[in-house]
């Protein structure tokens, strides 16, 4: 079910009702153009999705693509000028004051940028600063806030001043309060941006982790590709214009970019590292009878359109496995178990690409590759890799 | 100045009797509101008789001390030194009596001035509207001669310290309400969106997060209030507030420049001590600051200043 939906949004800065500014948008003009003929700012254009209880979904774009004025619509820091924003079903572009507080206080938390931590209180009482808000009992929000401070990993640090930490440690506060209000969604403006790479890096790890966990819907803000390829289940991708480019999954935003301008991003992507096994895998043929003739099994495999076979055992296991091309060298009446490969080794589909480039190495056989319930779907040959890697894909 | 007078404006020449008419609708004001005035009177001369009542109470060696130890827990030991040896000469040239007044007439000012101006700060923080109704009226309060409004204070009032501390508050709470404002339009945006966020109401958000983050500049205002008190409550001395400005205005009067002058000093003492103590009055306390407080009363408290600043 959708948690968060976002239908036909537009949001412009100095608007004034009976403006032309739709009949530029609608042409198409740039922001810089309409600024100059109208005076109004376009920061959003129509921008529609909705993401699923449990999802993180990134929205990513550069500096002045909206991406900012976007999550402030979500939780309406902003007013959207057009457009609605559904949280759970309710309407929070058009409710009251006071229903925009429930919602907030029930539904959501926000991380900030620049962390936000208040200066005056000590990291206890910033975490608790939801709970405080939302009226919870003393002993009940310290206890609390004391989980969420566990929960980031920050024990010990409960009576210290932001001042006396680093800035990853200051985010991880940041995201300490957000969960001690135990939200269904959380709110993630550019968390990781002012940290420095090794620490963000760590960070993400904890994101994941922490996600892994618990199960949030997250909506999180980044400039960096490669950030919202390893966190997002699906990313958004806003043009300079604060249009949608693309929504997509990481695979399908690196193996098919919509237009130059996201290619110009993932060019610089180590693909191997957000691209799955199983979006590249090929078709197999899986054959119990040893004895099979090479013939046979060349025709079978053309007739199939497969790419490779691998020989199985009554009790299903690997005995051995070739591919297409290497079968084509082989004597035509040879039996099957004699020219395959042994020593195949396995790899769970929903694992990246670059961890099969070890188990490639080891073997002169393809990889086959099974899914969560453990049955074999597919298979990669080196040749796979090197197709991908060419971009021939 | 006449030869370029071209006689146009000779018809309206003093044609313009404004200060009659001030006066007039002063007048009038008093006399439709004798009882509000009456009470206003009375509340303030019995809040600085209070006042004066409590420190007069501790025999004058116990409140030196106390004022030393406060001066050395807030700004270190130089100013609990000159704190101690400036009261000691105010006892020296007799005017403790006086001074206390003084103190009185300042504390029920600048209490006043508080409590009316950070209000008013706050709302001018809030609305662009109220800026624009506030500002004129502080800047007319704060340029117009001092020596000018204690006339109508003394109609408004008779004279005694109602009017001197009435005069002194009108002079001395510009900083307070200006600093507040200030201090609130400077809390960083991002520390507002963060109580919004969590969905705090209007209440939550200026408690929780504008005020504390805004303490720092209201204590600045605080503390500019008590000085401009100082200055004023010696002119107050002119329409009979008690006191040092007392002694000040009858040793100019009767050409007793001694006493005039000792009365000064002593002011400046006073004024010097109360600066030190407020101007450092953000003190951002954790529960690990709370536990050594008694402690740190008496030691490492200067290292900390030196830290938070």
């Amino acid at each position: 079910m959708a948690e968060i939906e976002v239908k036909n949004l537009y949001k412009i800065f100095n608007h004034s009702a009976n403006s032309q500014v739709f009949n530029y948008i609608k042409k198409g003009t740039s922001k810089e153009k309409i600024k100059e003929k109208t005076g109004e700012i376009v920061a959003l254009r129509d921008i529609s999705f909705s993401v699923n209880k449990g999802e993180t979904f990134v929205i990513m774009g550069l500096s002045g693509s909206g991406k900012s004025t976007l999550i402030r619509c979500i939780n309406r820091l902003i007013d959207t000028s057009y457009g609605e924003v559904l949280i759970d079903g309710e309407n929070i572009s058009t409710a009251d004051a006071k229903k925009v507080r429930k919602i907030r206080r029930d539904k959501m938390a926000m991380v900030f940028q620049r962390f936000a931590i208040l200066p005056n209180r000590d990291i206890l009482s910033n975490v608790i600063l939801g709970l405080e808000i939302n009226g919870v009992k003393k002993e009940k929000s310290i206890q609390k806030g004391k989980q969420a401070i566990n929960k980031v990993g920050l024990k010990g640090w409960e009576y210290s001043l932001a001042s006396e930490l680093s800035g990853g440690m200051q985010q991880r506060v940041g995201l300490a309060r957000a969960l001690a209000t135990d939200p269904d969604i959380l709110l993630m403006d550019e968390p990781f941006s002012a940290l420095d790479p090794l620490i963000r890096n760590t960070m993400q790890q904890e994101l994941l982790r922490i996600q892994e966990e618990m199960k949030k819907t997250i909506l999180f803000i980044t400039h960096d590709l490669a950030e919202a390829l390893k966190i997002g289940d699906r990313i958004c991708i806003l043009d300079d214009q604060g249009k949608i480019l693309q929504i997509d999954s990481p695979e399908n935003i690196v193996l098919n970019p919509k237009n130059s301008f996201i290619e110009k991003f993932v060019k610089d992507i180590d693909k191997e590292k957000v691209i799955r096994v199983e979006s590249i895998m090929e078709k197999i043929l899986l054959e119990n009878d040893a004895n099979t003739s090479v013939k046979k099994i060349k025709e079978k495999l053309a007739n199939q359109k497969k790419q490779m076979v691998f020989l199985i055992s009554s009790h299903n296991k690997i005995k051995g496995g070739i591919t297409k091309e290497e079968l084509k060298k082989q004597n035509e009446n040879a039996k099957l178990q004699d020219v395959v490969h042994n020593n195949v080794k396995s790899i769970e589909c929903k694992e990246t690409i670059n961890k099969t480039l070890p188990l490639l190495l080891q073997t002169s056989a393809p990889l086959i590759i099974y899914d969560a319930k453990g049955s074999y779907v597919g298979g990669i040959s080196q040749k796979t890799i090197s197709k991908m890697l060419g971009g021939e894909h | 100045m006449s030869a370029f007078s071209l006689g146009i404006l000779d018809s309206i020449k003093g044609k313009l009797p404004l200060g009659d008419w001030l006066v007039k609708g002063i007048e009038m004001l008093k006399e439709s509101i004798p009882h509000i005035l009456n009470a206003i009177r009375v509340g303030i001369s019995s809040t600085v008789n209070f006042f004066s009542n409590i420190l007069n109470y501790l025999p004058n060696l116990v409140l030196i001390l106390l004022v030393t130890l406060l001066a050395w827990k807030r700004a270190g030991w130089r100013v609990a030194l000159f704190s101690l040896l400036g009261l000691l000469v105010i006892v020296g040239m007799d005017l403790w009596g006086a001074t206390i007044e003084t103190l009185a007439l300042i504390l029920t000012s600048t209490i006043i001035a508080i409590i009316i101006g950070i209000p008013f700060g706050i709302i001018k923080s809030r609305s662009k509207i109220a800026t624009k109704i506030i500002e004129p009226i502080l800047d007319f309060m704060q340029t117009l001669p001092p020596l000018a409004y204690l006339i109508p204070a003394v109609l408004f009032f008779r004279i005694g310290d109602a009017p001197g501390v009435i005069a002194t508050v009108i002079f001395a709470m510009p900083p307070a309400i200006r600093l507040t404002a200030l201090g609130i339009e400077q809390v960083p945006k991002e520390m507002v969106e963060v109580g919004k966020a969590f969905g705090a109401n209007t209440k939550q958000l200026l408690l929780k997060i504008e005020l504390p983050l805004a303490l720092p500049s209201i204590m600045m205002g605080i503390n500019q209030t008590i000085m401009l008190s100082f200055s004023m409550v010696v002119i107050a001395g002119f329409i009979g507030a008690g006191g040092l400005g007392q002694i000040i205005i009858s040793g100019i009067q009767r050409y007793n420049l001694a006493s005039a002058l000792e009365a000064g000093i002593a002011i400046v003492i006073l004024a010097i001590i109360i600066d030190r103590m407020t101007r450092t009055g953000f003190k951002i306390t954790t529960a690990q600051n709370k536990k050594k407080s008694i402690f740190s009363l008496f030691f490492s408290s200067k290292k900390e200043q030196v830290k938070q600043e």
